[in-house]
């Protein structure tokens, strides 16, 4: 069969990947997106199972050296006191995600001018801002208006429930005074478009259905190897495993990579030639540098009465900024964000419970599990990360994948800001959960599996010196080779990013239509 | 000298004596015993792979099995109590106790015990709109 030339190729059909496919789909363009991962019917993802806590356990967990599917690398994370949490299939981590749908702060786009640490991006949120209310629309995005926090934010689906745990914090963040609001989630929480009323919003519903029906051709269990170049040094395709594992070659005018903070930086590495000894489009030395996981702390109080703290969707209730940013009076720079989650279902709480030596066998366990379960309230305090060089993602040629491509390792180490930073939110948190009448509180951090949120190796920036994407993701160094995913990221804000990394990629791919010529070599109109 | 068999039901007795002993009935029989809520031959199959186990089994079965009569239920209630075994087949217990649909159906109607008499009303948009009014922000203006 000849070899099709596509004008795009689109690698990885995650958060990024198929917001891309979806902007750009419509326009005329041949556009093909690659998955290393396999399309999931919605029915077996762990969320639609009665067994879902065991399915989290295993092919269903967010650690991948855990699941070793056939879509997975392995990751060597030694060197780093957080691991990465991920998903590789097509819908990426938001087959797992809970939902948490914040934007980022308009300060988090200037943190160098404002507070003197890390860098500013080249836009503004009001550059963004279009393009997060594109995304909030698309996905449908559960909220409530007048958050103080952020500039306004429109049509936003009803919030999610309280329950009676959200209703105790909410009470006492008012104690305290703190800021509060409710979570901003891709949940439905009522009917909307083609979702039922309390389901996840997940690309696989979002935006991939639309992008199919608009001609994408999506490719699963499709490993990209390397991206090669031409004799002009530009972008001309891909060699990939297909789904037999026999290698390939995919001509393509365009190439957008769209394969997570680390997943990027792996294939740039693993691309590299003779022009690019050091990866593609690497003449900055950045690729894979600068990389940022926000440090998460947890607190969680016990309460005598039962709160039925599980109840509700899973992560989303409520959240604070009343620290984010930088405090007054902090020994630390920049900020993090106080969310309120959701109790664990009934299997977790008895392996936590039995990992800090609570849970005991014979005649106590059921009074010991009772005393717990829908007794607690978790807060996880998600600290901002900045960038340094030092934190960084390389290849490791001593691990392989199930095609042979080497694994990837994470060397990170916290920063002393963010070590205070830590420390100040957890004592902030259960000083809150003190006040919530907690008869026992826990605290402690960085939790170690908590690396779902994988920033800044292929940094964003207008000098190619030090940085390796324009803020349109076209790199300095190949014009017709563009990143759109989180890895672009400047800063890390201290917010879940996925908003962010998805209204980013549209405002990328807004640009791409807009101006082809700049990306495409012999554009013809 | 006894041995330990996947298939047996010398086997399943045993430890059905062990994992009764581990996770009992509640008190009020509300919350089943390990053998009611779980399926036997799936938990065997799982933690009946771990070598280390049945290595550990068979010296046990050696010694307790030299000069009495091998009641096995009995022998795994005696097994349990010993503790070694815990930490070999924790999770997996755990995991299939509270996976079983018996244990997610005691615990939801224990959860309906527990509310108050009351009927709780779900709490709508009037009351977050009334607790969120009273919210305020330290923020800095760019």
């Amino acid at each position: 069969m000849k070899n099709k030339v596509f004008d795009i190729l689109i690698i990885g059909a995650g958060a990024a990947g198929a917001a891309a496919a979806w902007n750009l789909s419509g326009n005329g363009y041949k556009i093909m997106c690659m998955d290393q991962g396999p399309i999931l019917k919605s029915d077996t993802y762990s969320f639609s199972q009665a067994n879902w806590e065991s399915l989290k356990l295993k092919k269903f967990n967010i650690n991948p050296n855990i699941r070793k599917l056939k879509s997975d690398y392995p990751i060597n994370d030694k060197n780093s006191p957080i691991s990465v949490a991920n998903f590789n299939a097509v819908g990426g981590s938001t087959i797992l995600y809970s939902g948490h749908f914040p934007r980022f702060h308009k300060s988090d786009f200037k943190t160098k001018s404002l507070d003197g640490v890390g860098d500013d991006w080249p836009f503004d949120y009001e550059d963004l801002e279009p393009f997060y209310d594109l995304n909030d629309k698309i996905t449908g995005v559960a909220g409530l208006e007048g958050d103080p926090a952020y500039p306004k934010i429109n049509n936003l689906l009803p919030p999610v429930p309280l329950e009676e745990l959200g209703e105790r914090m909410a009470k006492t963040f008012n104690k305290m005074g703190w800021h509060w609001w409710p979570s901003y989630s891709a949940i439905a929480t009522k009917n909307y478009k083609s979702r039922k009323k309390n389901s996840r919003s997940e690309v696989n519903v979002t935006y991939w259905p639309k992008a199919i029906s608009n001609g994408v051709k999506l490719k699963a269990n499709c490993r990209v190897k390397k991206i090669t170049l031409d004799k002009y040094g530009q972008a001309n395709g891909v060699i990939y495993f297909n789904s037999q594992n026999i290698e390939k070659f995919q001509k393509a005018s365009l190439v957008i990579v769209t394969c997570s903070g680390i997943g990027t930086p792996r294939l740039l590495l693993n691309s590299a030639n003779k022009l690019f000894p050091k990866g593609l489009a690497n003449s900055s030395g950045l690729v894979g540098k600068n990389l940022m996981l926000h440090p998460l702390g947890y607190v969680e109080g016990r309460f005598n009465k039962f709160l039925k703290s599980f109840k509700g969707p899973e992560g989303c209730c409520i959240a604070s900024q009343e620290f984010y940013g930088t405090t007054n009076g902090a020994k630390h720079k920049r900020g993090y964000t106080i969310q309120v989650l959701r109790g664990s279902g009934p299997l977790e709480t008895a392996l936590s419970l039995r990992k800090f030596k609570n849970l005991k066998f014979g005649k106590k366990f059921h009074g010991q599990f009772l005393k717990n379960y829908g007794h607690t309230i978790p807060l996880a305090i998600i600290c901002e990360d900045l960038p340094e060089k030092h934190n960084s993602v390389e290849l490791d040629h001593k691990i392989k994948d199930s095609n042979g491509m080497p694994g990837i390792k994470i060397n990170y180490k916290l920063s002393e800001n963010s070590k205070k930073m830590l420390s100040h939110g957890i004592s902030k948190a259960k000083e809150l959960m003190k006040k919530a009448g907690a008869k026992s509180i826990v605290g402690f951090g960085p939790v170690r599996h908590t690396g779902w949120h994988l920033m800044g190796t292929t940094k964003m920036g207008v000098s190619k010196k030090n940085s390796v994407v324009n803020e349109f993701g076209q790199t300095h160094d190949i014009k017709n080779l563009v990143i759109a995913d989180s890895s672009v990221f400047v800063t890390s804000g201290g917010v879940n990013p996925v908003s962010t990394l998805q209204a980013i990629s549209l405002r990328i791919t807004n640009e791409i239509k807009n101006y082809p010529k700049k990306y495409f070599r012999n554009y013809k109109e | 000298m006894i041995k330990i068999k996947r298939n047996s039901l010398k086997t399943k007795i045993f430890f059905k004596g062990i994992i009764d002993t581990m996770i009992p009935a509640s008190n009020d029989k509300l919350m089943p015993k390990a053998s009611d809520a779980i399926n036997m031959n799936e938990f065997l199959l799982n933690i009946l792979r771990d070598k280390y186990l049945i290595i550990k089994l068979n010296k046990f079965f050696f010694y307790e099995s030299k000069n009495k009569k091998t009641n096995f239920l009995e022998l795994g209630k005696v097994f349990a109590k010993s503790k070694d075994i815990e930490n070999i087949i924790d999770k997996d217990l755990l995991e299939a106790y509270f996976s079983s649909n018996l244990v997610k159906k005691q615990l939801n109607k224990k959860a309906g015990k527990n509310l108050s008499k009351k009927k709780t009303k779900n709490k709508d948009n009037t009351l977050l709109l009334k607790l969120v009014k009273n919210s305020s922000l330290r923020y800095k203006h760019m």
